[in-house]
């Protein structure tokens, strides 16, 4: 690795923190969900973590409220 | 201020309405009883001009209704069966907004809306309408049909999906909204009615099957039957050797079922005489259906 | 004036605090970011891959990375993103029909001109934000490491995506106003992006489709007078944008007609 990619790491390592914490404080802040259960929810966010799991939590799992 | 002439109304092939008329006189609170599936919701749609109409004509403050946008609006509130609102605003942002698009001028708004707000006593309530229970979403549907002092106040069933201490606290709300504006309301509990309306229509098969005032209703009102609790088991065995009518419900309850009032009577006055102090006397709620059976045979 | 405004400020309300607007923000910095760092992994790779392919024997010349790798990579993207668009929007219209939110709305007065008005410019605008923040990302990191300057018509290239997705948008709402569920409105919305994909097989009528922004990428580097028609070109991609133009006011104008209508 070279450090001339640092640049690209560091926001990229932030925003998918970011992304993550946001969706994982969403499931464990509601109790109910469109489809699915809190354990399914969180399977998913972090396995998909790069962006398709928060996308699917937020298009299929999020309650309207 | 409000009339239905001859107005008729089919989903498919099922009628719906047929040739319905009524007439609401200002001022008063109209209770629009019928079974579920009589027409109650489809017939408060039509007037708010949410459906449209097949034949007839519906008049609000002798103006047309009309499908779609209808300017009849501008002068009503209405409560829906299950009101839903947006979640994720408070109370006082979801009036504002409700103010705002009902065209309410700055200066009262704030005002109106504190007011309202304690009326139904959500004033203090500053969490989003998302946790919110059945009883307070139905509290903030009447707040939002009662802003801009609409002249004409419609509910759906505002009663029905409560417990008895939630039915009475809206029941009064209602009460107190009536000095103010006129009010048609629907339900399928005879007693909501006896407290509060002044005009009854009752809806049966997609026809009025009955309008007139409360009393002349209630003069319609079957006699039906009554029990009588006794304090304990050997006052219920001496009272039925006394007086051998009815039957035992358990241990401490001999009902009555299709007696008149003046055997209540003769059973009041010979509970006296023997001074057998029972824990209750009650005469039975008439239900719905027997007052429809009574209403319709005549 | 003032139900409209107050019912763009309820919407906004709800991008904000549904969470909506973070996720995408969060996503299309995601997907800015993602094309300059590929292009620069791309090196990488190769050597990686030439190593293996020269114990086998083959040898592969060493790849130069310019501005216009990573651009290629942002095009591809494109079609992730319009994915996010639809996904997220998909339920604008029919989320307030199935728990009818809007009857209060109506029976207050607010007009369904209005409602579809307010709801189509927060996406529109929503989309504006999303895109061209990933753009500016992208042009940022590529300014930075390459040069710019040796891509062609970028802004029209960039351009023809983003109006690929307001004809998106538009679908949406149009399909919004016949349907009852999300579910059903994001379906439709692929449906009519798919048969479009296929209709653009045929090659007389390619040229009109508004899928055929989706090549929007061909345009940045120069290409020849003698290329094929089946390269996008600056001359051949006008009619493709005109009438995707056209299609959004038809969309429109279908939505509002059907809206109008619509039983609640």
């Amino acid at each position: 690795m070279n450090t001339e990619l640092l640049p690209f790491l560091i926001p990229l390592v932030f925003a998918q923190m970011a992304l993550l914490a946001f969706s994982l404080h969403h499931i464990l802040t509601h109790k109910t969900y469109r489809r699915g259960t809190r354990t399914l929810w969180v399977i998913i966010v972090i396995v998909g973590m790069q962006f398709i799991g928060p996308i699917l939590y937020f298009t299929l799992g999020k309650e309207d409220d | 201020m409000l009339t239905l002439k001859h107005v008729s109304k089919h989903f498919g092939s099922h009628e719906i309405i047929k040739d319905l008329s009524l007439h609401v006189k200002e001022h008063t609170i109209y209770g629009f009883l019928g079974q579920n599936g009589a027409g109650k919701t489809t017939t408060m749609k039509m007037i708010l001009g949410l459906y449209p109409v097949d034949s007839g004509e519906i008049l609000v403050q002798d103006t047309p209704v009309t499908y779609g946008e209808t300017k009849t609006n501008h002068y009503i509130g209405y409560l829906p069966d299950v009101p839903e609102f947006y979640g994720f605003m408070t109370p006082t942002e979801y009036l504002t907004l409700c103010a705002d698009i009902a065209g309410l001028l700055d200066t009262d708004k704030k005002s109106q809306i504190s007011e309202i707000l304690e009326l139904v006593g959500l004033i203090d309530t500053n969490k989003r309408i998302h946790g919110f229970s059945r009883g307070m979403k139905q509290r903030l549907g009447i707040a939002q049909a009662l802003l801009g002092t609409p002249k004409l106040l419609i509910c759906d069933e505002p009663t029905s999906a409560l417990d008895p201490v939630g039915r009475k606290e809206i029941l009064d709300i209602l009460h107190t909204a009536k000095k103010k504006t006129t009010i048609i309301f629907s339900t399928h509990i005879l007693s909501d009615v006896e407290r509060i309306c002044d005009e009854i229509g009752i809806l049966h098969n997609g026809r009025l099957a009955h309008s007139g005032t409360k009393e002349e209703l209630l003069e319609d009102r079957p006699d039906n039957g009554f029990f009588i609790e006794f304090q304990t088991p050997s006052d219920l065995e001496k009272f039925h050797t006394i007086y051998p009518e009815g039957t035992r419900s358990d241990i401490t309850t001999l009902q009555y079922p299709d007696s008149k009032n003046a055997d209540m009577l003769t059973a009041l006055s010979l509970l006296s005489t023997h001074s057998i102090v029972p824990k209750r006397v009650e005469q039975w709620e008439p239900t719905l259906e027997s007052l429809f059976m009574e209403v319709i045979e005549k | 004036m003032k139900p409209l405004t107050a019912f763009i400020k309820k919407e906004w309300m709800e991008m904000f605090r549904n969470g909506k607007l973070t996720i995408l923000l969060i996503l299309f910095i995601l997907f800015g970011i993602m094309s300059p760092a590929l292009a620069k992994l791309t090196p990488a790779l190769y050597e990686m891959l030439a190593e293996t392919m020269k114990e086998q024997g083959i040898t592969i010349s060493q790849m130069e990375v310019t501005a216009l790798t990573s651009w290629m990579q942002y095009f591809k993207n494109a079609f992730m993103e319009l994915i996010v668009l639809v996904c997220m929007f998909s339920g604008i219209l029919t989320n307030e029909y199935q728990k009818g939110t809007l009857i209060p709305m109506y029976t207050r007065g607010l007009s369904r001109s209005n409602v579809l008005f307010a709801k189509f410019l927060t996406t529109v605008i929503v989309w504006t934000l999303c895109y061209y923040l990933c753009f500016g990302i992208t042009y940022a990191y590529n300014a930075y490491f390459w040069d710019n300057s040796i891509v062609y018509n970028l802004s029209l290239s960039v351009f023809c995506l983003y109006l690929l997705g307001i004809w998106l948008i538009t679908i949406i709402f149009a399909v919004s106003a016949l349907l009852s569920s999300g579910a059903a409105v994001m379906l439709a919305t692929g449906g009519i992006f798919a048969a479009l994909y296929f209709m653009s097989l045929i090659p007389k009528i390619s040229k009109y489709l508004p899928v055929r922004l989706l090549n929007a990428g061909e345009l940045v580097t120069k290409t020849s007078s003698a290329a094929t028609s089946s390269v996008l070109t600056v001359d051949t991609c006008y009619p493709a944008i005109a009438v995707t133009l056209i299609l959004c006011l038809f969309n429109y104008i279908i939505a509002y007609l059907f809206l109008r209508q619509k039983k609640l």
